[in-house]
């Protein structure tokens, strides 16, 4: 049959584009992952700094007839039971303040309400009663309370009577600070994005363009180092991103600082004079990180488009970041000023206030100057790499495998597609199975990651047994992984509770309430199933097995062991289950590379499930004993022994 | 005897290629220049010229072996080197953003001559090659072989002893190909050492006064031009040597 020319031009570009890495990342891997990963991790962000904004202790002084309201008084009232009820909130015995706004600005006290002791007979009378509260909408904290006690008395109060609460004539806040808290935010973000976007093309042009366009070598030939080269070009890079921001600032705040005043909006979004120094400083060293970064990621592209498809990518993990400013009650700590261009903008929305917290911005700018430092130091490392200067175009991404010989690991760049794909069916086929119930979710979303292994080794043309790991081991790897199986549970449990030290929720906290509903409900056999079996082995299959497989090929097994610990910990996009997950993964990433087979850490891991279930279901006697801290840091040491020991003893 | 101005000793470069492993592009290879000659460094395509000569200029590391220009050695003073240098090459592109005087600027500098001395050696390099009507124009706009020119004045901005060429009149038509002849013979004359790499045996045959004879990153053959051509053509000895060279692999193998 002769084949027609427009399938062969069509089958000709297609082959070419498939072969083509940055199409496959812009085509394929951004768009599966952006949305999953952007409801996943900004939804659970905002809900988490929302409900923690409604369990933050706040101050509250309630005067009843010039008395400071206690829970203890015994005042008659609905309003006042309801207020007795509030969580979380410290009464303030003193009845008077010198300066009462400055008071509630400044933090001494959060919220400070002035109520008639007979307001429950007043309104019962249908009196109209006035209340102005003394609050600050620019502190979270005091927004809040004022929010929680105003829900108190309407909650409380009879509908039909008529209630005014006059919540603006109390606010202390000045239009700079609310204009702060509200913008200051969005103004960070913007200082940010407009940063990176300056960054962008002056940095591919400069590393990868120049390559590119055959020039590179040319400038190598000049008696000039190559530490110098890169700081020339970062210099360059750097100048490009401020000038552009300012004008962007400049043009943005001309335009928005008539806005407000048209819109009658009592909230200024006009830069004070005072705070333009402090954009630009903002401006500055952030466009000084990125500058570094795109420098560095351009250097590596072979040529601009591939620069990029590397840059694109970096911008989207920027972009999250860049909007913690703009979450409610995330405020500049000593554990956020350690989250680079997050630490940022928080530093930025405080400085617009009018805050300046000077521990957690120096912590900032620590943060800041040594990621670029290091960004550019990896910059000059690359250009001293023949590897990378002289890449040529000839060494493409293989994702699919030749037909004449069968590989024995799965190529990295099919790898990356399988991961992108075991994503997004957990992702999907979890969600639309939630509704049959905990256990066909489960074992769905679980049994799908089988699935993309399987296709994967298939597709790739890479031999299955070898792919996957699946010989079988020794008779001693057996004791090995049962062993690890007892201790890993304590270890995941101890690090899912140590991750509180650096700001994060405990995992006991946030797992717990979720499966104890289903512990309740299901069999054991079924429930074993489900969250041991399954896991054990799909997940193991799928990242001891194929992952751990196909990155020990090509770098060194402890680099292969840590990235598939963080591929591993990353896979359900939870900060929270981050830490817990890549203890394990290392663990059973060691026991997988020494006893060359992915069934020990299939047994291990099944165990470590069967174990953590039984936790659940005996919440006394083993669930305790998981959480007890010495039996956690006995089970690290004991795992570190596991494996030193045949180690030392060879 | 004249002291050579390049004494390559031994040099060889192994790339590690994931597919391929352990390549070695350059094996042992040895040579000299000499002040006032043009030395030919000659093979097939892929023969490994130009590994070499990019180790030549200090952008790639050898393996092993050293080298050394006007009593620099690359590998501890590579800025010695360069500074002795003038290297053009296929993959030695022009900024086409820039124009030529600005390019010549650009490199001038890099290379630390001062201004006034500058401006000088750009008016007398746009004399030699004929460069005046496109001096000020932007390098994207100009044809092949004035780019070439252009190369060619950068390559000689800072006045070096030693001048590499790889290839320099390949995509070139005929007419400035014989005006780069020209220019080489003419800088001959004026003392430079001058490495001209090429597949083009009749310009061999015009211009080399010694020659080497590289195929699978080894030397086959290197001397004077006279001594290896005997009474055959150039292109005789290249072929002999090439098919002898294959037929040695594949008859050890």
């Amino acid at each position: 049959m002769k084949s027609s020319p427009l399938l062969t031009v069509a089958g000709r570009e297609l082959k070419d584009t498939l072969r083509d890495r940055r199409t496959l990342i812009t085509m394929l891997v951004l768009p599966v992952i952006l949305y999953p990963a952007l409801l996943l991790g900004f939804g659970k962000l905002t809900a988490s700094r929302t409900r923690d904004l409604n369990r933050t202790p706040v101050r509250v002084l309630v005067r009843l007839d010039g008395q400071s309201f206690s829970p203890a008084d015994r005042v008659a009232g609905d309003v006042a039971v309801a207020l007795a009820a509030l969580p979380a909130i410290e009464w303030e015995t003193r009845t008077r303040f010198d300066d009462e706004p400055a008071a509630v600005r400044e933090g001494e006290v959060d919220l400070i309400v002035d109520l008639p002791s007979n307001l429950t007979a007043q309104l019962a009378e249908g009196t109209p009663v006035k209340i102005a509260p003394v609050y600050a909408s620019a502190r979270d904290a005091s927004a809040s309370a004022w929010k929680r006690v105003r829900a108190a008395i309407e909650g409380a109060r009879d509908a039909r009577f008529p209630l005014e609460l006059a919540a603006a004539e109390g606010d202390v806040s000045n239009p700079e600070e609310r204009g702060g808290q509200s913008f200051g935010g969005l103004l960070a973000m913007m200082v940010v994005f407009m940063a990176m976007a300056g960054a962008f093309y002056p940095a591919i042009d400069a590393a990868a363009g120049e390559k590119e366009r055959g020039t590179l070598e040319t400038l190598l030939l000049a008696p000039v180092g190559r530490a110098t080269l890169v700081l020339g070009k970062y210099l360059a890079v750097l100048v490009v991103a401020v000038v552009s921001g300012l004008v962007n600032l400049a043009s943005m705040s001309l335009t928005f600082t008539a806005l407000p005043k048209s819109f009658g909006s009592a909230q200024t979004l006009s830069l004070p004079l005072q705070a333009v120094p402090v954009v630009i400083l903002g401006l500055v060293l952030v466009s000084a990180l990125f500058a570094a970064v795109c420098l560095a990621l351009s250097t590596f592209a072979r040529t601009y488009k591939e620069g990029q498809a590397y840059l694109t990518p970096a911008l989207l993990v920027v972009m999250p970041l860049a909007m913690v400013g703009t979450l409610p009650n995330l405020q500049l700590s000593l554990s956020t000023a350690l989250v680079p261009v997050a630490n940022l903008c928080l530093l930025l929305k405080d400085l617009l206030s009018g805050r300046t917290p000077w521990r957690e911005a120096l912590v900032t700018l620590v943060v800041l100057a040594s990621l670029t430092s290091a960004a550019l130091a990896f910059s000059i490392s690359l250009f001293r790499r023949e590897d990378v200067l002289f890449r040529d175009g000839r060494s493409r991404a293989r994702v699919l495998g030749s037909s004449s010989r069968r590989l024995a690991a799965v190529p990295a760049a099919a790898l990356g597609l399988a991961y992108v794909g075991a994503f997004a069916a957990m992702f999907h086929i979890g969600s639309r199975l939630m509704g049959y119930g905990f256990i066909p979710a489960t074992v769905g979303s679980l049994g799908s990651l089988l699935l993309v292994a399987a296709l994967t080794v298939g597709i790739s043309g890479t031999e299955f047994r070898s792919g996957l790991s699946l010989g079988l081991p020794s008779a001693r790897a057996w004791g090995q992984a049962g062993s690890l199986g007892l201790l890993l549970p304590f270890v995941s449990a101890a690090v899912g509770h140590w991750q509180t030290w650096v700001g994060l929720e405990s995992q006991d906290s946030t797992t717990v309430a979720g499966i104890e509903a289903v512990v309740r409900n299901a069999s054991l056999p079924a429930l074993f199933f489900a969250t041991a079996i399954v896991p054990g082995l799909a997940e193991e299959i799928f990242f001891r097995g194929m992952f751990l497989r196909s990155l020990g090929a090509v770098c060194k097994p402890i680099y292969a062991i840590i990235g598939t610990a963080v591929a591993f910990g990353a896979l359900h996009c939870d900060a929270v289950r981050f830490f817990p997950q890549f203890a394990a993964g290392l663990a059973l990433g060691t026991l997988a590379t020494t006893t060359r087979s992915v069934w020990p850490a299939v047994l291990a891991h099944t165990l470590h499930n069967a174990l953590l279930l039984l936790g659940e279901m005996k919440p006394d006697a083993l669930g305790s004993a998981l959480l007890n801290p010495w039996a956690g840091g006995a089970a690290v040491a004991l795992t570190v022994v596991l494996f030193a020991v045949p180690r030392w003893r060879r | 005897m004249p002291v050579p101005t390049i004494e390559v000793a031994n040099l060889s470069k192994c790339f590690f290629d994931r597919q391929r492993g352990e390549i070695r592009a350059v094996d042992g290879i040895s040579f000299r220049c000499f002040p006032g000659r043009v030395f030919g460094l000659l093979g097939p395509n892929g023969a490994g010229k130009t590994t070499t000569l990019r180790m030549l200029s200090c952008a790639l590391k050898p393996t092993t072996g050293s080298i050394t220009v006007v009593g620099a050695d690359a590998a501890s003073e590579p800025d010695r080197v360069r500074r002795s240098l003038g290297f053009l090459s296929g993959a030695t592109g022009l900024y086409e953003r820039l124009s030529a005087r600005e390019i010549l600027e650009f490199f001038g500098r890099l290379f630390g001559i001062g201004d006034t001395h500058l401006r000088g050696r750009i008016d007398e390099l746009a004399t030699l090659l004929h460069m005046g009507d496109f001096l000020d124009r932007g390098c994207g706009k100009l044809s092949a072989g004035q780019r070439q020119k252009v190369s060619i004045a950068r390559t000689l901005i800072h006045d070096p002893p030693v001048i590499i060429l790889d290839e320099p009149t390949a995509n070139l038509d005929v007419i400035v190909a014989r005006e780069v002849v020209q220019f080489v013979e003419a800088e001959r004359r004026a003392g430079k050492t001058i490495l001209y790499s090429t597949h083009i045996m009749s310009e061999v045959e015009r211009l080399c006064d010694d020659v080497a004879l590289v195929d699978e990153g080894r030397l086959l053959v290197s001397g004077p031009l006279a001594e290896v051509r005997g009474s055959r053509s150039m292109e005789e000895v290249f072929l002999d040597l090439h098919d002898r060279a294959r037929g040695r692999a594949v008859g050890t193998a």
